[in-house]
């Protein structure tokens, strides 16, 4: 994973304005958990936005205030959709205060000590409790998180493999321009509703620099795809859609695409 | 988080709406200033910040801090409402060589580093290009895949666009922060 161009991709600012796609968000989510450096670069984005949107404030009309209260009160709050748990630990330590009887000094002291004694190591033992409490809580929330990536990840992979079979969705290989005998691309197309999927894993790693463009060619035009992400090995849904069109065509291109595809740069082709 | 931030949550919790009291004298100026770009009417986008704050107020249980700032949470749905509306009424302003922001002047906190700029002056440290990409998504509210409609250029472009013109803009903003 090549953390850097995930960044300078941006995605980030993307996902900040909330423009992305379900699976993408999915992703940045997740990403962010893992790499220190994507969630501070969120961060950063979502500071931007917030300090962008306070210098274009506009003083809201001043009778708003009032009436956006008014309105307020005829709503209820909804409850969350995370259920509220409840983990406060409500247990005290209990001491029990007893009277000191003169006729028993001894049994007096020894009691208040052994009453300490049970006080302090329950002081001791209620902190250890909480903190391990606290370490559960993180540990369970992470692996809800991780969870529902991969409950995400199989929905996906489960869409990809029934597009597979899906005689609606035909497949067209794209052969390779520059190296003989190596193997071609896979590309699924559903004409109808324009969907274009792509198997990225089968495509050489570039240098950061650069990335894949993929075209569509009607009577040799070709019309941008949007460009593959470098840091996917998988099912890819293109960009864009595309009802129409007599071939398929990747260009290597610099990071982020160009308008027209650098024809020397073709390096794969498969024709419908 | 800044304090307000943290007040502002604990009173979501206890579902006490005074909490959109504070949530609005914070953020309600942004937030309709991004709504008027939007739809392009006073009145019109009274009403959507009015039916957002009832959508926030609502839904403020199920805001999760760890998923991301609470501006950001409350960006998303006041764009949204904002959406549906220009979906009604069709997008009205297009954008002006100077846009038209009123400043708030009074009664403001001169501590909060955010205001410390005012936003054409941020701008217009940047070359004409970024500029419109960082008015069209920012400030107009247009979503990635209509500027690449707009401009007729790449999505991929419109994205590493509007990461460098971002990183421009941090480096103004950076003695600010």
């Amino acid at each position: 994973m090549d953390v850097k161009a995930y960044i300078e991709s941006g995605i980030l600012e993307q996902f900040a304005l909330g423009d992305v796609s379900d699976q993408e968000r999915r992703e940045v989510e997740c990403m962010s958990k893992i790499y220190p450096e994507i969630k501070a670069a969120v961060e950063e984005a979502e500071l931007d936005l917030e300090m962008l949107a306070q210098a274009g404030a506009v003083k809201a009309p001043s009778s708003l205030k009032a009436s956006v209260m008014a309105e307020l009160a005829n709503h209820n709050q909804l409850p969350a959709d995370a259920e509220n748990e409840s983990a406060s630990i409500s247990q005290e330590a209990s001491i029990t205060p007893f009277k000191p009887t003169s006729t028993w000094p001894v049994v007096w002291a020894v009691a208040a000590s052994v009453t300490l004694l049970l006080a302090f190591w329950q002081f001791v033992e209620r902190e250890n409790a909480e903190t391990e409490l606290a370490a559960a809580k993180e540990e369970q929330e992470q692996l809800l998180a991780n969870n529902e990536y991969l409950r995400g990840e199989v929905e996906f992979l489960t869409e990809d493999v029934q597009d597979t079979f899906d005689p609606s969705f035909q497949k067209i290989v794209l052969e390779s321009t520059k190296a003989e005998g190596s193997n071609g691309v896979s590309v699924l197309w559903q004409k109808e509703s324009g969907k274009v999927k792509i198997n990225l894993a089968s495509l050489p790693e570039l240098p950061t620099d650069k990335q894949y463009q993929l075209w569509v060619l009607k009577d040799g035009v070709p019309s941008d795809m949007g460009v593959l992400p470098k840091d996917f090995q998988d099912v890819y849904l293109a960009d864009a859609q595309t009802n129409d069109g007599d071939a398929f065509a990747i260009t290597i291109e610099p990071l982020g695409g160009l308008e027209n595809p650098t024809l020397d740069q073709l390096v794969y082709l498969g024709t419908v | 988080m800044a304090p307000v931030e943290k007040e502002i949550l604990r009173l979501f919790e206890e579902g006490n709406v005074k909490a959109m009291d504070l949530l609005y004298d914070h953020y309600a100026d942004a937030l309709y200033g991004v709504v008027l770009r939007m739809v392009g009417d006073e009145a019109l986008a009274s009403d959507v910040l009015q039916e957002s704050f009832v959508k926030i107020w609502q839904n403020s249980r199920s805001y999760d801090p760890s998923k991301g700032r609470l501006f950001t949470w409350l960006l998303r749905i006041v764009k949204n409402k904002a959406i549906d509306s220009i979906r009604k009424t069709g997008r009205k302003v297009e954008i002006q060589s100077e846009l038209r922001i009123v400043h708030k002047n009074d009664a403001m906190d001169s501590s909060d580093p955010t205001l410390k700029h005012d936003l054409n002056t941020v701008l217009s440290n940047l070359d004409k290009d970024q500029r419109e990409l960082i008015e069209h998504s920012y400030i107009l509210g247009y979503s990635h895949p209509e500027i690449a409609e707009k401009f007729d250029i790449p999505l991929g472009t419109v994205k590493t666009r509007i990461r460098n013109a971002m990183k421009e803009l941090r480096s103004i903003f950076g003695n600010g922060r």
